[in-house]
């Protein structure tokens, strides 16, 4: 039987690959699916940790992310479209007007 | 099949504890509504609907909400606490001294944010009425931020106060800069909220509890675990106050968003994520403070050395303000990490201070924008005394304030911050916080440069340009005559104001709140 | 382990029907190779635009929308599972009220959008 540490495992897992996305991809959309992928990962240790003690608030705590995840995606997309719209790119290093 | 029935019983909720927050969710939700409906009349009450006015319509009634939203506030701060929580049974938020105060200062920076956006949005070509809703709506999540003591509410408050805010920067919609700039905030923004989501998970791996209280009672600085979630919960905290290291954003953020958006992200955001991060550390870390004092206080001193030495290279205002505002982030660090309620008090002084300076400057730019373009560069400033001189004024008054030289309010707020760390440091014997006290005064020191260049191309160069029409409106001359005004009479009489106006000394209120709240 | 017996057997079903149709297209079916049913989008039919350009951007307003109200069933069905307990608690008009709030705020925003037209296909 999986145990809690084993979820925590996968977790684990799961944030460092977003994690490393984020670092490493130039698409703005993937660099915006890995952030969500952290998102999740944080989901499924608060679930697992909510199974080892026994209570409800991990759980609740999951609803209240999937619900913020779900407006950051909607609103993400509208601010990378309307950059889209002025662009034409999704690639973060030709975003270079403001520097320094 | 036999169903578990639930142990619940309905609790008892005093509304009256959050009006002010009903007030503002009220405004936030109405908003939308009252601007479909007001944009596809031709004509309401026989006049005439057009864009300007239905923006005027809107930044007055969203006023409206928050002025009734401040006075609630006010009535609230000055009665002695009355400690009733909204819900006793599950308390996810205390309106407590600390968090009317904090609020106060947030509902400031929006109202006058708010006064001075109409004009502005319509110069840039962005008059679009959802400008009121998003700002507050994201007042509503720093009200709640300022006030959380719970990590569920911390995060959905963090995140309602963030995601308007993202749109807000990308607000002119049709300037590739603007863009940019929101598309920026948005991705580091939602990955410091995805570093923090994690902490708190692992924070509620470790004790089994949401609470921050509760996490105080069980946290152990000596494991992995515990120290592991305090640090990425702290870390997506310094992200919103952009603090070094994590302060990378700032300033192309800042430059690109619509200049008003940027004063009130450089206030009213730090005004609600210090609240937030006091409560985190007074609540929750206390018991591993000394575990993580290492760690903040090298960010502060950092913050504070990079943002001063950053912003002495600049050539755009807008820019140098952001650095300003990262340097400021480090000297409000270290009233966080002063042990006792000294360090508190000051802060919360200082980012009302904080609060009227740097709305000012940003007003002074936002007003220069014309014809769909921002003013922004130092050198545009050249001669504004002679072309513009109640702005050059204004401009002066704020950058002297910043810079912390008396009588204005800027140096009474850093004074008692310093003054703070150095009493700790004697009282306690820790020579730390002294090097860190003097860390911030050199740090002052070398802000003198870029600050006093502003006022010395003012009033020292002569105009390259001529002179523009005055197009300031009533609103923005109010504002920044209040800036102003704050700014020398917080200086001069930092604890009489608050008697005169509310009977009640309330720098001492919410002393004793911080002092209440510690340990 | 005796209760699961029932889906071993579906297994066992599944599998043998799948193979059934499989080896009986393979050796009724007629073979015929032409260049359209080699492309990605094999359907037999030759394609009228390239799959690479750009969707209407009206998609994404429906999408954005979708993926809003979509979500907020996650509140909706843990609340409707419990109420009846709520209401075997003395709670139920609390539960009631606490619901409709938000549903209200939700239909705020879904008026909003209509009003503004970005329920409108053109």
């Amino acid at each position: 039987m999986p145990d809690v540490w084993h979820y925590q495992m996968v977790a684990a897992v799961l944030f460092m690959i977003g994690i490393m996305g984020v670092l490493v991809r130039r698409n703005v959309i993937v660099m915006f699916m890995c952030i969500e992928l952290m998102l999740n990962a944080a989901n499924l240790s608060l679930i697992a940790f909510s199974r080892l003690w026994g209570n409800l608030d991990g759980q609740i705590f999951v609803f209240m992310v999937i619900i913020v995840a779900a407006v950051e995606v909607a609103v993400g997309l509208a601010i990378i479209i309307a950059l889209v719209r002025n662009r034409d790119t999704v690639n973060i290093e030709e975003s270079s007007l403001l520097k320094w | 099949m036999e169903t578990s029935v639930l142990e619940f019983t309905a609790p008892e909720l005093h509304f009256g504890t959050i009006s002010p927050l009903l007030t503002v969710a009220l405004g936030a939700v109405l908003l939308p509504i009252i601007e479909a409906y007001l944009s596809r009349r031709k004509s309401f009450l026989s006049r005439p609907v057009t864009r300007v006015w239905i923006g005027f319509m809107l930044s007055f009634i969203s006023t409206i909400f928050l002025a009734i939203a401040l006075m609630l506030t006010l009535g609230k701060l000055s009665v002695p606490q009355a400690e009733v929580a909204f819900n006793a049974a599950h308390p996810m938020i205390a309106m407590d001294g600390t968090a009317h105060f904090l609020i106060a200062t947030i509902l400031l920076s929006a109202i006058m944010t708010i006064l001075v956006s109409g004009r502005y949005l319509a110069d840039v070509g962005a008059n679009y009425g959802e400008y009121y809703a998003l700002v507050l709506a994201s007042v509503l999540g720093m009200m709640l931020l300022a006030a959380s003591t719970n990590m569920i509410m911390l995060f959905v408050s963090l995140e309602l106060m963030s995601i308007p805010i993202y749109a807000l920067a990308g607000f002119r919609r049709l300037s590739v800069r603007s863009n940019e700039s929101a598309m920026k905030y948005f991705i580091i923004g939602s990955f410091a909220s995805g570093l923090m989501l994690y902490g708190m998970a692992l924070l509620y791996g470790a004790t089994g509890s949401v609470g921050l209280a509760e996490i105080g009672t069980k946290f152990d600085p000596e494991s992995v675990l515990h120290l592991l979630g305090a640090g990425l919960l702290l870390i997506g905290l310094t992200f919103k106050i952009a603090a070094v290291p994590f302060h990378q954003w700032a300033p192309d953020v800042y430059e690109g968003a619509p200049t008003t958006v940027s004063g009130f992200m450089a206030t009213a955001v730090k005004v609600a994520a210090f609240g937030a991060l006091f409560r985190v550390l007074s609540l929750a870390l206390q018991p591993g403070i000394e575990s993580l004092y290492g760690a903040l206080w090298v960010i502060a001193a950092l913050s504070m050395t990079v943002g001063n030495v950053m912003a002495m290279i600049q050539r755009n205002v807008k820019r140098m303000l952001a650095y300003s505002s990262i340097a400021h982030a480090g000297y409000l660090l270290i009233g966080l990490i002063v042990p006792g309620s000294g360090g508190y008090s000051a802060i919360m002084f200082y980012l009302l201070v904080y609060t009227f300076m740097t709305i000012g400057a940003f007003t002074v730019i936002s007003v220069l924008a014309k014809d769909h373009e921002d003013k922004d560069q130092i050198d545009d400033l050249a001669g504004l005394s002679v072309l513009r001189p109640f702005l050059a004024f204004v401009m002066a008054v704020c950058m002297f304030s910043l810079a912390g030289i008396p009588p204005f309010a800027g140096f009474m707020a850093k004074f008692q911050l310093f003054k703070a760390a150095i009493q700790a440091s004697t009282e306690l014997g820790d020579s730390s916080l002294l090097w860190l006290a003097i860390i911030g005064v050199l740090n002052s020191a070398v802000s003198l440069y870029y600050y006093l260049r502003i006022p010395v191309v003012m009033y020292m160069r002569d105009p390259e340009r001529e002179a523009d029409p005055d197009s300031m409106a009533g609103f923005e001359r109010l504002v920044l005559f209040v800036c102003a005004a704050a700014v020398f009479v917080l200086g001069i009489f930092p604890h009489d104001v608050f008697v005169i106006f509310w009977d009640v000394d309330v720098i001492a209120v919410v002393s004793e709140a911080a002092r209440s709240m510690l340990p | 382990m005796a209760e699961y017996w029932g889906l071993g057997l579906f297994t066992l079903l599944g599998t043998a029907v799948v193979t059934l149709f499989m080896v009986l297209t393979t050796w009724l079916g007629p073979k015929l190779v032409f260049p359209e049913k080699q492309e990605p989008f094999e359907c037999g039919e030759r394609q009228v635009v390239s799959p690479y350009q750009r969707f209407n951007v009206k998609f994404y307003m429906v999408a954005i929308s979708f993926i809003i109200f979509d979500v907020e069933v996650v509140f909706l069905y843990p609340w409707a599972v419990v109420f009846n307990d709520f209401i075997g608690n003395g709670a139920g008009w609390y539960a009631y009220i606490s619901m409709m709030v938000f549903l209200f705020v939700l239909s705020v925003g879904l008026a909003y959008e209509w009003m503004k037209g970005g329920l409108d296909w053109n």
